[in-house]
């Protein structure tokens, strides 16, 4: 085996997972050295990026952070606003008689993390008189609210409840290329790669493009979407498709523009369960992205596309509806040889949890905190990537199932199937046997990289109205006071937040006037 | 309540200027503006502080005149008790808006609730049959020279952020039996200062911020001032 140095990068794709991807490597690798790797990146002039994602996780804050981006800036620039988490609408029961049901799956877990002091028995018990997430929470009603998650005089980036942000994904993959292009040091060339090149050991070396001359790389990043030009076409690598577990593969996209500059912004996504998918509404600071995801097994593109018209009512009309194909499931390897597929080549699933970007994140900094600077070190780093990339879609994969297989909802065929055992992945199953007895505790996460850990499995758990019986096991639950104590000072913060905290809308407002200060 | 609206001479006509009205309106304020001007006259007096305008989360440099919210030891029975008074506080009712963001041009206002006008006709008239008068001219052209200084002054506390050299600093007070706990107050660090890199350091020299960084620092001592006038 070769001990030759990776010293050229080339990352194939712009877009969000690209210009990420460029962005959290050249920061972490140092790249203005010019001792360390130099990095690439070639995008397509002609192919359109997918951008539609438009939620994110906390981490981005951190992200954006590292990679030296001012987040007022940031927000401008890509119309972004604050997200609290997510609001899910009718997903326990079919709704009857125009009554629905809603429960949040808020960020913040900073005073009630269930973690240290798990508050659902006591909560199963009957301790609080609040649904589950109003009563372990004050960011379930913060958001419910319209409120905002900080204040103008909190510094850059600093919290008061938990945040992430809904963006325009195009306007954000143009920022980050600016960023990333003039500031970290990474080059851009602007070509669509006509053919991959592989030396004896099966490694790409060299990429051929209708511009410019070749481009010689020790290390390629396949970032360039469903199309998988490197791990895919070139390195032939196998998509393990997960439609026997979550079935929808269609969505259907609209831009709805506020009707007025005061309409209150949202500062959750509301997910409304649907008859045979659901519907994602985001308000960014100028304009709503509305879709509908759903199964084309299960229903039709026509009738899709009246469900989504009658979801967003008048405001819909003349407004063009974009249909966009999903392919769910990921790569039979992530890496391969000197090539790792970052973004949807490697992955996806379905955009219910918004955890799309924040794998793009996840799996840039493990290529970064783990990169392989001789050759030598491949073969280690790529089977510990695959190994934990699996993990990670495999267990975003059983929690994304959690919100539709225990779900009461009978209406549809799309609503039965879904309950059906045996779409229900065999490690899902397992828990929800354990949790029929016992609340969910730390012990059932304990891999360091659990994309989705208890505090969410309890918000959608019991947001579901899923059924623990603790009759049996009672008397194990007497710290009564401790939680009660608990239950309290969560209304105490609540209430204190509701006087202080600004709408989401005023704040938006004033980020996009004034900015945040640095500290 | 104040109600701040531009200065009109129809609607203003008959109003006039009570010209020794005291410091009633600044009575329970325990931050006053300053302009980075002033700060070595005001080190003398009143620690300097940087706070965040609640309303845009933009730092303003104030001279901290009392010990808690509410609190201003420096104004008492129509007397000032020290040995400079903010221009701020000279300005009242009068101030000057930007006509936009970005311009440069002002438009007088005036806070019509305010103690020290007059619709009896008391002290100065403002308007001589729709002509400002001097006394008008003379304040209007104060406030407009004030805005001018504090549009400086936020260029000046920009900097020093960019520079990193303030930082958050609770001010903890105790004396005897009494403590006092301020939050939100930004101060300029004197370690910060010293490290800075020596080309930063002389950028500040040429920009003529070192006088006011430095007057600044030391007038944080003036927290003792405060105490005594407490007691």
């Amino acid at each position: 085996m070769s001990s030759k140095t990776i010293n050229q990068v080339v990352i194939v794709g712009g877009g969000t997972a690209g210009w990420l991807t460029a962005a959290i490597l050249a920061t972490k690798l140092n790249c203005r050295d010019s001792k360390s790797v130099q990095i690439t990146l070639v995008e397509s002039p002609t192919i359109p990026i997918l951008g539609v994602g438009e939620g994110t996780w906390p981490t981005i804050r951190n992200t954006l952070q590292m990679i030296g981006i001012d987040e007022s800036e940031f927000m401008r620039e890509c119309d972004a606003t604050f997200k609290q988490g997510a609001e899910f609408v009718n997903w326990r029961d079919t709704p009857k008689d125009g009554e629905t049901h809603s429960y949040f799956h808020p960020l913040s877990a900073v005073f009630h993390s269930a973690y240290d002091f798990n508050l659902a028995p006591y909560w199963l018990l009957g301790s609080s008189p609040l649904p589950y997430d109003h009563a372990t929470t004050s960011q379930s009603r913060i958001s419910q609210l319209g409120l905002a998650p900080k204040k103008i005089t909190t510094p850059s980036y600093a919290a008061i409840q938990n945040y992430s942000y809904h963006l325009n994904a195009n306007k954000f993959a143009e920022f980050l290329k600016k960023h990333v292009t003039n500031k970290l040091g990474v080059k851009f060339i602007s070509a669509n790669v006509t053919q991959v090149h592989l030396d004896e050991e099966q490694h790409i070396n060299r990429l051929s493009t209708d511009i410019e001359q070749d481009i010689i790389g020790d290390f390629f990043v396949d970032c360039s979407g469903s199309k998988a030009l490197l791990i895919g076409d070139a390195l032939n690598v196998g998509w393990h498709s997960i439609d026997d577990v979550i079935f929808n593969d269609t969505a259907l996209a609209m831009q709805v523009p506020y009707p007025d500059e005061n309409t209150p912004i949202a500062s959750h996504t509301i997910a409304t369960a649907q008859e045979a998918g659901w519907t994602w509404d985001i308000g960014l600071h100028n304009r709503r992205g509305v879709g509908y995801v759903y199964s084309s097994r299960h229903t039709s593109d026509e009738r899709a596309e009246e469900v989504l018209r009658a979801y967003i009512g008048e405001e819909a009309e003349g407004i063009e509806a974009r249909k966009i194909p999903l392919n769910l499931g990921y790569r039979k390897q992530f890496w391969k040889g000197n090539c790792v597929a970052i973004g949807m080549s490697a992955a996806f699933v379905e955009p219910l949890e918004a955890s799309a970007i924040f794998l793009v994140e996840a799996a840039a900094n493990m290529l970064a905190d783990t990169f392989p600077r001789h050759k030598s070190s491949l073969g280690f780093v790529e089977s510990s990537f695959n190994k934990t990339f699996k993990l990670r879609w495999d267990k975003s994969i059983d929690f994304i199932k959690l919100h539709y297989c225990i779900s009461n909802r009978a209406d549809t065929a799309y609503w039965r199937d879904n309950v059906d055992p045996s779409s229900i992945p065999e490690s899902l199953k397992l828990k929800l046997e354990q949790w029929k007895y016992q609340p969910p505790t730390k012990y059932d996460f304990d891999y360091a990289f659990e994309p989705f850990v208890l505090d969410s499995y309890l918000f959608v758990l019991y947001g579901l109205g899923y059924s623990t019986n603790l009759a049996a096991d009672e008397s194990r639950y007497n710290d009564n006071k401790i939680a009660q104590a608990k239950f309290s000072e969560i209304n105490l913060l609540t209430q204190r937040l509701v006087d202080e905290l600004p709408t989401h809308r005023q704040l938006i407002d004033k980020v996009y006037q004034f900015g945040f200060q640095s500290i | 309540m104040t109600t701040i609206v531009p200065l009109d001479s129809q609607k203003h006509q008959s109003l006039s200027l009570i010209s020794n009205a005291g410091y009633a309106h600044i009575q329970q304020s325990h931050l006053l503006p300053l302009t980075v001007h002033e700060f070595a006259m005001a080190a003398t007096n009143f620690p300097i502080v940087f706070v965040k305008d609640a309303q845009t989360g933009q730092f303003k440099a104030c001279a901290l005149v009392g010990l808690k919210p509410e609190q201003n030891l420096f104004s008492k029975n129509s007397q000032w008790l020290g040995s400079y008074i903010p221009e701020f506080a000279k300005l009242h009712p009068f101030v000057a808006v930007k006509t936009e963001a970005n311009s440069d041009k002002y438009v007088i206002c005036i806070d019509e609730s305010s103690e020290s006008l007059s619709q009896k006709g008391e002290g100065d008239k403002l308007f001589n049959d729709s002509v400002a008068s001097e006394v008008l001219t003379q304040r209007g052209n104060a406030a407009v020279a004030w805005a001018q200084k504090s549009d400086l002054t936020d260029a000046f506390i920009r900097h020093l952020l960019e520079v990193e050299i303030i930082q958050s600093q609770s001010l903890s007070i105790s004396k005897e039996d009494q403590s006092y706990n301020l939050t939100g107050c930004y101060v300029v660090n004197e370690a910060a200062l010293n490290n800075l890199d020596p080309q930063v350091f002389m950028s500040l020299k040429d920009k003529g911020y070192l006088a006011p960084i430095y007057a600044a620092l030391l007038s944080l001592n003036q927290v003792g001032n405060l105490l005594k006038l407490a007691d």
